[in-house]
């Protein structure tokens, strides 16, 4: 039985193959999400800033000023007339438009 | 964390380290403890693996000896074979993918033949004999791992290698 031992001994079961790569421990994952909220969020405002922006559309009224229309006055009243009826059709409600409420009370 | 049996308390990345450190030493002696239950020596390396990745994913894992790892690797297998719907015959295990043992002469005829006269005998004895014989292990040891007395546990060995020793000599 000891020679059976000795001969059992002297083979060797094989060296298994290697422990595959691990993922990393528990503690590094927040970490890991960290970056990759982070990655997100920097995408997120790349591509909001590259988005193109409408023009901002200025108002017919831009330029008028209170100095502005003081001049026109200074000028003539009916200068001043003119530019006012010019730019109110873009800063007031319009009355003249047929259907509109102020159409059907301006009639009244 | 993982603690030794020597006391040594280790953490962190030294844990990984600690832990593949026990892979190569203990290593061969799990996989044949691994070939004992299971035919097919990859499917025992499979098994083996699952074991040592949960030690490295486990934080506080008490290594208190070798015995630990050879108590994970036979419940890990006895696991894996009450999810299996039927062991593979013997002459499906026998072909290249089941070896597990080295001859010193390099001849993989012996040591299929000697696998083949392992697989003959009862698990129970068969376990205990890779248990001491490569596993290096105590009867008190072998005794505590499989869940018997030392002496139950001397007598398996004994039988066993007797069992053996008849089919070893009468081969031709």
């Amino acid at each position: 039985m000891d020679e059976l031992e000795t001969l059992l001994r002297q083979f060797q079961p094989r060296r298994p193959r290697p422990l595959p790569l691990t993922e990393r421990p528990r503690a590094t994952r927040p970490l890991v999400w960290l970056t990759l909220s982070g990655l997100a969020a920097a995408v997120a405002l790349t591509v909001s800033w590259r988005e193109p922006v409408p023009d901002f559309i200025e108002p017919k009224s831009a330029g008028l000023t209170l100095g502005s229309l003081n001049a026109h006055a200074m000028r003539s009243i009916d200068d001043l007339d003119t530019v006012l009826t010019q730019t109110s059709p873009a800063i007031l409600p319009r009355v003249d438009r047929p259907g509109s409420v102020l159409y059907a009370l301006a009639k009244d | 964390m993982v603690r030794f049996a020597d006391g040594r308390v280790s953490s962190g990345t030294r844990d990984r380290d600690e832990v593949r450190r026990l892979y190569e030493v203990h290593g061969r002696a799990l996989l044949a403890y691994a070939c004992a239950f299971l035919h097919d020596a990859s499917e025992a390396e499979d098994v083996l693996h699952q074991v040592f990745l949960q030690l490295l994913r486990d934080g506080g894992t008490e290594i208190s000896s070798a015995g630990y790892l050879f108590r994970a690797v036979r419940n890990r297998v006895l696991n894996h074979l009450r999810g299996r719907s039927r062991e593979a015959p013997l002459d499906e295990a026998l072909n290249d993918r089941a070896q597990w043992l080295e001859d010193p002469s390099g001849s993989t005829e012996t040591a299929l033949a000697l696998q083949s006269a392992l697989s003959t005998l009862p698990v129970d004895q068969r376990e205990v004999i890779v248990l001491r014989v490569w596993g290096q292990l105590t009867f008190q040891e072998v005794a505590s791992i499989v869940g018997v007395s030392p002496n139950t546990a001397a007598s398996r060995y004994r039988y066993g290698l007797a069992k053996l020793s008849e089919i070893w000599h009468g081969r031709t």
